[in-house]
């Protein structure tokens, strides 16, 4: 009797299990846990958001969906007449955002095919490790290619100087202007050797394709400017040191942190990082020791064995 | 219809008892019978709990402790992986993820707008 009620049990338990796996091959739209209503309310607030503030950071999947809407709502505003007006104002939250669709955006983006919009990964949230991005409309005022780009251009534009005229000219001269070497840069093909790395060619080409005439002007003068900051940046550290001596005479130099690449350091992060333990670095006969002079670590780090 | 007739076969049946034909009605009677009068008692076995009806030999159980080796073999693959997408900003030189943008310079560069902000009197002009 009990045989037969436990075998029951075991068959009534195992038909609910679901054996077949379930796959999700080539479904265009997340869910995002949240009902279809919910769902496209938060994407709406996200689009009206983004159309706000030209630069918001949120999660990468709904990076991701709301750059999608957002194209098309652009292609609305491009577009601007009355079905299209009728449709985004249906769509979007806030009259802020419906102006600036039909007037700025499609100023903007007047030239432009396409891709109005750009993803910037973000490294993870804090709170449950979701991965972050930063979602930017292209050319807006704070765009952070940009941004990134002139500070890359800066200082490969420095690392260029000081192989060829030596710290001590260019800390005195400092970084002269770069227009005519950034126009040579964008009209080079990206593979080719020139004084940008490859990757910021690249970048640069991309960053000043749809912009005005005075867009390099600009450019060359971030960088400039950027590259003044990074020969300025060691001396300010050592002198904020010498300033708090009296305080804490015993303070150690302000040192950079592992795997931080000096201007001209060739070797990636990971073999910096690990010093002579890298793999490939020949082993130092002992009491060779030499320090590395470069302008940095002179005006940070000082040197035990420097007279 | 049915309950008369019923009434007729347990009548007949007490009637029938010393019969010859005693043998093979009473069951199909008390088979009827029992179809359509409702019963108020039930035989089950008395539980205790659930339990009861698992022999302890089906119950899982560990033999013994797992030692201290066992255990550490177990998770000899549970440890942190390194992380190899590691790689340099072009901007700053300070460390950073692959194809990821460097916190170091965004922090710079989000002050450096703040800043502005705030010298421009709260409103930047987006347009």
């Amino acid at each position: 009797m009990a045989a037969r009620l436990y075998s029951v049990i075991v068959l009534a338990v195992s038909s609910t299990f679901n054996s077949t796996p379930i796959m999700k091959h080539g479904v265009a739209f997340r869910k995002f846990s949240r009902t279809s209503s919910h769902r496209m309310l938060m994407l709406r607030n996200l689009v009206t958001s983004l159309f706000e503030h030209e630069q918001i950071k949120t999660t990468l999947p709904k990076a991701r969906d709301t750059a999608r809407l957002a194209e098309k709502i652009i292609t609305m505003g491009k577009k601007g007449d009355n079905g299209s007006q009728t449709r985004a104002s249906a769509f979007l939250l806030k009259p802020i955002a419906l102006t600036k669709l039909f007037s700025t955006f499609a100023q903007r983006y007047a030239d432009r095919p396409g891709g109005y919009t750009r993803i910037h990964k973000f490294g993870n949230r804090v709170g449950d490790n979701a991965p972050h991005a930063i979602l930017e409309l292209v050319d807006n005022p704070r765009d952070l290619r940009w941004e990134l780009t002139s500070r890359a251009v800066g200082r490969e534009l420095l690392k260029d100087k000081l192989h060829k005229k030596g710290p001590q000219r260019v800390l005195n001269e400092g970084a002269e202007s770069a227009s005519e070497i950034l126009r040579q840069e964008r009209a080079m093909d990206p593979e080719n050797q020139g004084i940008l790395r490859p990757k910021t060619r690249w970048n640069l080409q991309k960053i000043l394709r749809f912009r005005n005439k005075n867009a390099v002007d600009e450019l060359a003068k971030k960088a400039v400017d950027y590259a003044d900051q990074l020969l300025a940046e060691p001396l300010a550290s050592r002198a904020l040191h010498e300033g708090s001596k009296h305080e804490s005479p015993s303070a150690r130099l302000p040192r950079r942190h592992a795997g931080h690449k000096r201007i001209g350091e060739e070797r990636p992060a990971i073999v910096v990082a690990q010093g002579s333990l890298a793999p490939g670095t020949p082993p130092r006969a002992p009491g060779s020791k030499k320090p590395t002079f470069n302008m940095e670590s002179a005006l940070t780090e000082g040197f035990k064995h420097a007279s | 219809m049915a309950t008369v007739l019923l009434r007729r076969t347990s009548a007949s049946l007490t009637f029938l008892r010393p019969s010859l034909f005693a043998n093979w009605l009473a069951p199909v009677a008390t088979a009827a019978a029992s179809l359509n009068v409702p019963r108020t008692t039930w035989n089950l076995p008395a539980l205790g709990s659930l339990l009861e009806l698992f022999p302890s030999i089906v119950l899982a159980v560990p033999k013994s402790k797992t030692s201290h080796s066992r255990k550490a073999m177990r998770s000899a693959n549970k440890g942190l992986k390194d992380k190899r997408n590691i790689t340099n900003c072009a901007g700053c030189g300070s460390v950073k993820l692959a194809h990821h943008i460097c916190p170091n310079c965004y922090s710079q560069i989000s002050r450096q707008f703040k800043d502005k902000k705030k010298e421009s009197g709260d409103i930047i002009d987006l347009s």
